[in-house]
């Protein structure tokens, strides 16, 4: 391995930063958006809404991402193009993120909202909190920060997915894309590829240490934690 | 006089397990009820079903006037102030805000006043020094003078209190129940279950003694000295001998 030719890659590679970012940030809003209206469909719906939300989970926790890219981008994009409506792989790729995301997400927020003892709910009742109100004002303001770990845990995940979209052809190129131009340009398949897992891991490990920061910022004062290194 | 809290036959069953066999009960006002028996005596549930936190099976219960329905049963617990065992704070609310809430969200007093109230809640309990610190960072006895705080501030016709001292260290049941003993002076209609002995001579109008589901003995505090059944002595002796143990 050549270092100036893996220092050349990291200045290449490094510009694929702003698409991992939008790709990574949109879908995890449309994950977020579309979680916790699934979680909202499985608590507070007849059935068999709630049957169905959980469908809608399964089937993306049960399929690979990278096929559900290329349902979106292929398959509706195809389909929609026959009608004169073209998507562009950035767009298809948040798109099918973001419904993979939301499916986890939804998973993260049910797990989190059951973590709250029942004897809460009973507390709220008992004081004549009307349902709407202890989910506002008792469970979601806890379930919050019990999800707070593995949201970002997500949004990790997802920054690291979001090479994925790179097999469709996004534009501007992504981290992963601009190391496949460099490593085919300049034959340095080594360099090209760590240096894009050096990108992606500085990111992450930036993600994961902000998110120790916020669950520190609004950890409930006096509920003891056992000490994580 | 009317009760202020008047039940019949009332019946209570998770699934097929029958946990209140028929109970009657009229509550006046001012009047101080203890209510004691072996655990699984279907007291605490008892308890709970009055304001429908276990739905009844069967059985009438009227509250201030009000008969407990699907429509009644949120302006009949605006009535009622609840402790519970475990205290049950929302421990990600100040200790202050864990009376405004309920005062502000259900009864729709105006934030400023009900501040004002949770004061002088905090007060009665002797803990408005630490209205501002959060659940988690006080004691059990404290938490649960807090949730006695919580229940007074809606000025409730009733209070209802699900065994306050059982979940405290021996050292902490003391202040709970000197505060317990304070507002029983005012004059509050309570409805207590414990095993509290002491505190039931002290602060009891009558005594009801659960077992499998039904009131089996019932009169003033002396029957815990002089039970008229052989099930209210024995469990008398258990629990004494717990306690000198």
């Amino acid at each position: 391995m050549a270092l100036e030719l893996y220092i050349e890659a990291l200045t290449y590679v490094v510009w694929g930063v702003p698409t991992t970012l939008s790709l990574a940030l949109l879908a995890f809003f449309i994950g977020i958006t579309l979680g916790s209206i699934l979680l909202l469909v499985r608590f507070f719906l007849p059935k068999p809404l709630p049957w169905l939300a959980s469908a809608y989970v399964e089937a993306f926790r049960g399929t690979p991402l990278l096929v559900q890219i290329f349902i979106v981008y292929f398959g509706v994009g195809g389909y929609l193009k026959s009608y004169g409506v073209n998507i562009d792989p950035f767009t298809a790729g948040v798109i099918a993120l973001g419904l993979n995301s939301a499916a986890y997400q939804a998973e993260i927020f049910r797990s989190a909202v059951q973590a709250i003892p029942l004897e809460q709910y009973l507390t709220a009742e008992a004081y004549a909190l009307t349902k709407t109100q202890t989910f506002r004002h008792i469970i979601l303001p806890q379930a919050l920060r019990i999800a707070l770990p593995a949201l970002m845990n997500e949004l990790v995940l997802l920054i690291k997915d979001s090479s994925l979209v790179a097999v469709i052809g996004v534009t501007p190129p992504d981290i992963f894309r601009r190391a496949d131009y460099y490593s085919a340009s300049k034959f340095a398949y080594f360099e090209a590829y760590l240096a894009a897992a050096t990108v992606y891991f500085v990111i992450c490990y930036a993600m994961v240490k902000l998110s120790h920061y916020i669950e520190r910022k609004y950890a409930i004062p006096g509920y003891l934690r056992r000490g994580i290194i | 006089m009317s009760a202020v809290v008047s039940v019949r036959d009332l019946e209570v069953a998770y699934g097929n397990l029958e946990v209140v066999k028929g109970v009657s009960l009229d509550v006046y006002q001012g009047e101080k009820i203890v209510i004691m028996g072996p655990s699984g005596s279907g007291k605490s549930t008892f308890l709970r079903s009055l304001i429908w936190l276990v739905k009844p099976r069967r059985g009438r219960i009227v509250v201030d006037g009000v008969e407990v329905k699907h429509d009644t049963v949120r302006e009949v617990r605006k009535r009622v102030g609840f402790v519970f065992q475990s205290y049950n704070l929302f421990p990600h609310l100040k200790v202050i805000d864990n009376i405004v809430l309920p005062l502000v969200k259900a009864h729709g007093i105006p934030r400023d006043e009900a501040v004002e109230r949770a004061k002088e809640a905090l007060q009665m309990v002797g803990l408005l020094e630490k209205a501002y610190a959060y659940p988690l960072q006080l004691s059990g006895g404290q938490q649960q003078r807090v949730a006695i705080a919580r229940a007074l501030a809606i000025r409730p016709r009733v209070l209802m209190l699900d065994e306050p001292t059982s979940a405290l260290d021996p050292e902490l049941v003391d202040e709970v129940l000197r505060v317990l003993e304070e507002i029983a002076r005012h004059g509050t209609t309570m409805l207590i279950v414990t095993h509290e002995v002491d505190f039931a001579e002290d602060v009891a109008d009558r005594v009801l003694f659960f077992e499998g589901g039904k009131v089996v003995e019932e009169g003033s505090p002396e029957i815990l000295y002089n039970p008229k059944t052989e099930r209210l002595r024995q469990f008398l002796k258990r629990l004494h001998r717990r306690v000198t143990v």
